[in-house]
């Protein structure tokens, strides 16, 4: 018995190291930088790049670049604020999240005392509530889902508001409930495939910013956004970003 | 005194040892490591393994100078430190209970994972490992060191085939893949923040009597586990990163095994992946869960605990110490969060080693003072670098635990004579 599950694993490991690599990874932006008119991104990879001009709150198609060390530079209005290096490994598919207040931004890359100490002890998970400057969430858009299932997570990217909860109810009026304060980014839930209904509200009132239905489809997953403008007075909005189930 | 008519013998102590070790650190450790070390995770395996060795050569040199089990409580009190010796049992103990919180974190997780089950079932699945182990060691059935032995063994096989197929992929873009990549010193962040990954070696020291001829296998047979351990904590950090990608088990920390192994061979990987943790996490429950109910009748003997903790039952078990610490460790694994439980166990053995190895630094021949020496230096580092992260990024956790450590020093003696 033992010696089969050795054989196995050797001759699996040998089928694996005979299959293709796919040195090429797709990436996309989303913009939730507050009061600007225009923005710029370059993604730079291996001698070849992307660039994007992606509108406020609306979703784009991905690019597809080589894998590798990519060098990201991100224009407001012109100006450079962000200019930061991510890997963007094999097979990889990322979405680059722009949120925060550009106006806010003297230099590039600027960070408050308080971000920098979270950046050298927490490293990737760092999330704390910033003072509102521009920074990139890089999205990961992969992931399983189970057969006849959905799933959905909540990322709160509308710098400045008070904490949200995304409530969705299915038909037999059963609810769950998402809650995020920015720029906290939540983990999948795993939901039933079928139509929702969507409201989100802030946590301290009734009123609900975001009414709406939507079709959760079986065998894809969701990341719904929430952009806004505190500054500019742009009307919160929940845009729900669909990609397939990598099973599928 | 120690029987020199001990029943393990040198193969079954390394096995052991490398289990109590591998046996759930790994499984938690790896993605919590990978967030913040990135692409130097593996170098923080290093240095947490250097301040491992370095301890483990203490406890060797100090249980087989004192011939007799106990670990570093025992080594206390034969230096007559007895009241720091009743602080650090209790400290330990608290230590010990995190760790079957993590394990039995793990352990919920990994079949959580791969039976796709519900956040409330895997936390079930937490609550019912620690209880099923409670009862195993109330009826006095977990003595079975054959079957530990197979598990060690089947666990080392898994994620020594995991390491394998997944360096044969070796492509370095995915140490980074969907993270910024990490300065090197952010290794020894990382190194201090699963430090808990090694501690399992020094349950051996309280197994010192039952070990064939202690004073010449002890030594040679543990300090072979550690650099094992060491070698494959590397060489698993670096295998299942290539085959998940950074980003993809940072993203799924709690099973980030069985995501890199599910990668690498489809869904035969995810099955003896589970297999393998969902064993290794029960034995280490087990194995812990008994050390330290004994480790409790122990320090309760001695008038360092409350009586309360010196009750047997039929069996000879210490029942209300294994009650007791079955309950505490079931309630942090339902609540508790993976990084702040791995990190709260790992500044308390920090704690513990360092004291280890002041102990050994004075009691071992002037030729070999620089490894307990070293091991000082290192616990020191390590240790404020966690405080420093734990400060920042939890403090309130980190406020618990002064808060329990403060009533350690400060109310335990009033405590045991009161209760007295």
């Amino acid at each position: 018995m033992k010696r089969n599950l050795f054989i196995y694993i050797f001759i699996s490991a040998f089928i694996c190291c005979k299959s293709e690599r796919n040195p090429t990874t797709q990436i996309k932006v989303i913009n939730a930088l507050q009061d600007v008119e225009k923005v710029e991104v370059t993604v730079k990879c291996e001698n070849r790049e992307a660039v994007f001009y992606p509108q406020f709150g609306t979703d784009q198609s991905f690019k597809v670049l080589p894998s590798g060390m990519a060098n990201i530079d991100v224009k407001a209005d012109g100006k450079l604020i962000l200019h930061k290096e991510f890997g963007l490994g094999n097979a990889g598919k990322y979405t680059f999240l722009l949120e925060g207040v550009p106006g806010l931004s003297k230099k590039v890359n600027q960070q408050t005392f308080s971000d920098k100490l979270h950046t050298v002890f927490s490293g990737a998970e760092s999330s704390q509530p910033n003072s509102f400057l521009p920074r990139i969430i890089l999205i990961r858009d992969v992931t399983k889902v189970k057969s006849g299932q959905s799933k959905l997570r909540f990322i709160n990217a509308f710098a400045g508001a008070e904490p949200l909860t995304l409530t969705i109810t299915d038909k037999n009026n059963e609810k769950i409930n998402f809650t995020q304060a920015y720029p906290a980014m939540g983990t999948f839930k795993p939901v039933s495939a079928g139509v929702y209904h969507l409201q989100l509200k802030f946590s301290n009132e009734q009123h609900a910013v975001i009414d709406e239905n939507t079709n959760l489809k079986q065998g894809y997953f969701y990341t719904a956004v929430l952009t806004g403008d505190i500054i500019g007075n742009k009307r919160a909005k929940l845009l729900l970003l669909e990609n397939k189930s990598e099973n599928q | 005194m120690a029987k020199s008519k001990g029943s393990l013998a040198w193969p079954a102590v390394w096995a052991l040892a490398a289990g109590g070790m591998v046996g759930g650190g790994i499984y938690t450790a790896l993605g919590v490591v990978i967030a913040v070390a990135g692409e130097w995770a593996w170098l923080s395996f290093l240095i947490s393994g250097i301040l491992a060795f370095c301890t483990a050569y203490s406890y060797c040199e100090l249980s087989v100078q004192f011939d007799e089990s106990g670990g570093a409580f025992r080594f206390m009190r034969e230096i007559n430190k007895n009241g720091i010796a009743g602080s650090l049992s209790w400290l330990l103990i608290i230590g010990y209970i995190l760790t079957i919180s993590v394990y039995a974190f793990a352990f919920g997780h990994y079949l959580s994972y791969a039976l796709g089950t519900s956040t409330l079932i895997t936390r079930a699945f937490a609550l019912a490992i620690v209880a099923c182990m409670v009862g195993l060691n109330l009826l006095g059935v977990t003595k079975t060191k054959n079957v530990e032995i197979i598990i060690v063994l089947v666990n080392l096989l898994a994620l020594i085939a995991l390491a394998i197929i997944g360096m044969m992929h070796w492509d370095s873009i995915q140490l980074t893949a969907g993270i910024e990549p990490r300065p090197w010193w952010s290794a020894s962040i990382g190194a201090a923040s699963i430090f808990m990954a090694y501690e399992g070696f020094q349950l051996l020291t309280y197994e010192y009597d039952e070990i064939k001829n202690p004073k010449k296998i002890l030594k040679p047979t543990i300090l072979y586990a550690v650099f094992f351990v060491i070698i494959i904590y590397i060489l698993v950090a670096l295998g299942a990163t290539m085959l998940a990608g950074a980003i993809g088990l940072i993203d799924q920390k709690q099973v980030a095994l069985s995501v890199a192994a599910r990668q690498a061979i489809g869904w035969p990987g995810l099955l003896v992946m589970t297999i393998a943790a969902v064993f290794a996490t029960a034995a280490a429950i087990n194995s812990t869960l008994f050390s330290t109910s004994n480790l409790s009748k122990r320090v309760a003997d001695d008038g360092e605990l409350p009586s309360f903790f010196e009750h047997t039952n039929s069996k000879g078990i210490p029942d209300r110490s294994v009650i007791l610490i079955g309950i505490c460790a079931a309630v942090l694994a339902m609540i508790g969060k993976l990084s702040t439980l791995v990190e709260a166990a790992s500044l308390v053995f920090i704690f513990t080693f360092g004291a280890v190895n002041v102990i050994a630094a004075s009691r071992v021949k002037k030729s070999v003072k620089w490894i307990p020496v070293t091991g000082c230096v290192l616990a020191c580092l390590i240790g404020l670098t966690l405080i420093a992260r734990l400060a920042i990024i939890s403090p309130v956790p980190l406020a618990i635990l002064v808060f329990f450590i403060v009533i350690i020093i400060f109310f335990r003696p009033l405590l045991l004579k009161k209760t007295k």
